[in-house]
């Protein structure tokens, strides 16, 4: 108890210290930057000179993000130059992968070294923190100035704000991207089946596929339902049965996440029957989701899950599916039709990686502008069959044929080791807003193998033709909801883990909502509902 | 002895098996949860790795911090050290300074503060200065020094060295076991160099290799718990694959590992001579 104490007392003292370290850091960072951005500038005085020639000028922009390109983009590569040379400035890019690169920027924001562009993944509790101590310029009043961000749809904006206010400009990803379950056609077709519709028929398919030799090998090795540590990739067949999607209501009118609702518990008995009549592998309680993918790979399963464009060598590869099963024919499984009469998926964001600016750039108009206007440069959509030589903007931004992508039987593949140095979208991030799903549709024309193009066309056709849901905890942020929606979720991963082997019987369903609400589930939802009626937010259908 | 044979090559096996794994063919690796003997040995994954540029760039870097940083440490250590050990005024003193410093650490952001503040930000000294001196190596090695007779030093004064002469001449040889096991703590924490780089060294060429080992495995690795654009972000930059990975743990490993064998036999002798000196 003492040194419980004790340690408290030391870690308070320490954070003050940091505080005010940081804060004094502020103001002499702040300053340094603007004299050495004077400093620079051939004409001297940046105020005077701004509304001239403001175009002519040359200006410093720190630029600060994570990456997944491998090799991780330099500071002094040919792409910098072209990005220097496009906008006149003095592009200075720092990249860390971004498995690591919360840490360092944390470590950056704390002491005070502020970057003029700062990018992050996604809307985090550090986001909104920062957001609140004014550390990012708002950016409303600029919103309506360029047409990528005119493109964006409210939604889209909503998840942005931060007390009424937007901070962060998002670069577009699919809203129906994500992995989809996906069914062995092939094994259907061989065993007469038709395409399950609802969790009786996905039963009866289940079991065919584990017992009655779809492979015709001869043996008994086939997983009719890929199901991982976890209950990984839940396995729900539309928005009403989606563990994260608050689609559902409780008694009161009230939003409830989809662990706790009836959809759910429909999906635990389903799994508990396939699971007392010993249908599902039985180590699957402890076996890693990408093990699923390998017995996938080598043929073995017959439900699984992936995504719009293919997860390269995460996910399902069909050139090796193909060694294992010649005949392997992979399509998506269309969402269920629900017993409320819905049917459809669901949209839980439609970016991914988004940019802010330092506050300390309010009084730089000009910079800030030339920053917004290299976005808004970046984030144009390109459509499948502009993305080659031929398209001037595309050569550019993917460091030219023959140097930064090649192309393939038409499409333009990226030369991974030459990208990082010589295509600026290694590292500004481009694409705009697709408005007819255009993206879905350019995937099957870049896939490697007619058995992918097969399977990421009628993935495509599928999720065009889908009613998509809007989960609409995406379009407000709740503190409570970001820090314990994880913890919530594992919980009932876990229970619902022992209902299936029959630990816990499936009669005490009402008792575990009462235990996920009083562990903080209740205020979960009541703060976001409260959130939701402040912002006139529903959950809808597009 | 025969369990113990058992045990030892239960130690043996993780290694066996990322041998195994990183000369599999990535088709093969794609369709297995585990491999313990490869169909087809390959060498596609070290082919890869040995024609990334990135990656033998970050050995020689990693190399070049390793023998830099472990001389650096061991000079001041025990530069440090030898005075604590003899009666010098403030011995005390100083002694406490170091003390302090076992048990209260200053944090990440303050110090990476006075990394930017002394202009170390994206310089290979970034990664060996901050750290030059580990408190726990210098108390121990004063330790040892405590252990070398006065007599020794007053004979050598006598014969007119001066104080550097001494430590140079008289200490530093015949600390030759300690220095050799504390050269080998340095350079397996140097060889290991992975927060500092990253925080500190802002250009890509200049990380360590843990960085880029660390980027590596992640791509090649299904990670839990990544979201959907970040899938697709990892699946569009074309990731290596598992057998990669595996090969660049052990490229990374080997060096360091290959060290402990030449040094085993200074700790020998140190046992020995310690023991005869007394």
């Amino acid at each position: 108890m003492r040194n419980k104490l004790v340690s408290s007392l030391l870690i308070v003292a320490l954070f003050s210290s940091v505080l005010a370290a940081c804060s004094s850091k502020d103001n002499s960072t702040g300053n340094g930057n603007a004299s050495s951005n004077a400093g620079g500038n051939s004409s001297g005085n940046e105020a005077t000179a701004a509304a001239d020639n403001a175009k002519d000028q040359k200006i410093s922009i720190d630029w600060f993000d994570g990456t997944w390109e491998d090799p991780v983009p330099g500071p002094d590569s040919e792409a910098v130059k072209k990005i220097d040379e496009k906008f006149n400035v003095d592009f200075k890019p720092q990249y860390i992968p971004f498995d690591t690169y919360e840490e360092k920027l944390a470590v950056k924001m704390a002491s005070g070294d502020i970057p003029d562009v700062i990018g992050m993944e996604s809307v985090d509790a550090n986001y909104m923190k920062w957001a609140q101590q004014g550390a990012f310029l708002p950016l409303d009043e600029f919103l309506k100035q360029y047409e990528s961000t005119k493109a964006v749809p409210d939604y889209a904006w909503d998840s942005l704000k931060v007390d009424g206010k937007v901070y962060g400009i998002p670069t577009y990803f699919s809203p129906k991207g994500g992995k989809k379950p996906v069914i062995r056609k092939d094994w259907l077709d061989k065993l007469h089946l038709k395409m399950p519709t609802n969790y009786d028929e996905l039963k009866q398919v289940i079991i065919a596929f584990t017992k009655n030799d779809p492979d015709g090998n001869g043996k008994d090795d086939t997983i009719g339902l890929g199901l991982a540590k976890g209950i990984y990739y839940d396995p729900s067949f539309g928005a009403y049965y989606g563990n994260a999607t608050w689609y559902n209501k409780n008694g009161s009118g009230q939003y409830i996440p989809g662990a706790i609702a009836d959809g759910n518990k429909e999906k635990v008995t389903f799994l508990a029957d396939l699971q007392k009549q010993g249908i599902l592998q039985a180590d699957w309680a402890v076996t890693a989701y990408k093990d699923i993918f390998k017995a996938f790979n080598a043929g073995k399963v017959g439900v699984w899950y992936e995504q719009p464009g293919g997860s390269g060598n995460n996910g399902i590869q069909f050139d090796v599916l193909k060694q294992n099963a010649p005949s392997a024919e992979v399509v998506p499984i269309p969402p269920f039709k629900a017993p409320d009469g819905s049917q459809g998926l669901t949209i839980s964001g439609s970016w991914y990686r988004m940019y802010m600016i330092s506050a300390k750039l309010k009084d730089q108009p000009e910079k800030v502008k030339r920053i917004l206007e290299m976005i808004d440069y970046f984030h144009k959509p390109v459509n499948f069959d502009q993305r080659n030589s031929q398209n001037e903007y595309f050569d550019w931004l993917y460091g030219g044929e023959g140097k930064g992508y090649q192309m393939e039987n038409g499409a333009a593949q990226p030369i991974a080791e030459n990208r990082s140095n010589v295509a600026p979208s290694a590292y500004i991030t481009d694409g705009g807003w697709f408005m007819k799903d255009e993206d879905l549709f350019a995937f099957p024309k870049m896939a490697k193998t007619p058995a992918e193009q097969a399977f990421q066309q009628s993935l495509a056709d599928l999720l065009h033709g889908s009613k998509f849901y809007v989960n609409p905890t995406g379009r407000i942020i709740s503190p409570i909801l970001m820090e314990k929606s994880g913890e919530l979720q594992e919980y009932i991963t876990t229970e619902t883990t022992k209902m299936i082997f029959g630990e816990r019987p499936l009669s005490d369903w009402d008792k575990m909502v009462q235990e996920y609400l009083d562990k903080g589930g209740k205020d979960m939802i009541d703060e976001v509902n409260k959130a939701l009626e402040a912002n006139k937010i529903q959950g809808e259908w597009k | 002895m025969v369990l113990l044979a058992l045990v030892g090559l239960l130690m043996l096996f993780p290694f066996y098996y990322m041998i195994a794994t990183s000369f599999t063919s990535g088709a093969e690796s794609a369709t297995k949860t585990f491999v313990l003997f490869p169909q087809k040995w390959v060498t596609d994954a070290y082919q890869y790795i040995f024609n990334s540029r990135v990656f033998v760039r970050s050995l020689f870097v990693t190399a070049g911090v390793t023998v830099v940083g472990s001389l650096f440490s061991l000079l001041l250590t025990s530069m440090m050290a030898y005075p604590l050990s003899r009666n010098i005024t403030g011995q005390r003193f100083f002694l406490f300074l170091v003390l302090f410093t076992f048990v209260f650490g200053a944090g990440i952001i303050p110090t990476y503060m006075v990394v930017k503040a002394t202009h170390l930000i994206d310089s290979y000294w970034a990664l060996i200065i901050p750290g030059a001196i580990n408190s726990f190596n210098l108390i121990v090695l004063r330790q040892f020094f405590l252990g070398i007779p006065n007599d020794l030093t007053e004979a050598a004064v006598l014969d007119g060295a001066n104080d550097l002469q001494i430590f140079a001449r008289i200490i530093m040889p015949l600390s030759k076991p300690a220095l050799a096991a504390f050269g080998l703590f340095y350079a397996v924490t140097s060889w290991n160099t992975y927060f500092n780089a990253l925080i500190y060294i802002n250009d890509p060429d200049k990380w360590t290799v843990q960085v880029i080992l660390r980027q590596i495995v992640i791509l090649s690795q299904r990670l839990d718990s990544l979201s959907d654009g970040q899938q697709a972000a990892i699946a569009q930059a074309a990731p290596p694959g598992e057998t990669i990975g595996m090969a660049a743990i052990l490229i990374a490993t080997v060096p360091i590992l290959a060290l402990y064998p030449f040094l085993q036999k200074h700790f020998a002798k140190g046992v020995m001579l310690g023991s005869v000196k007394g």
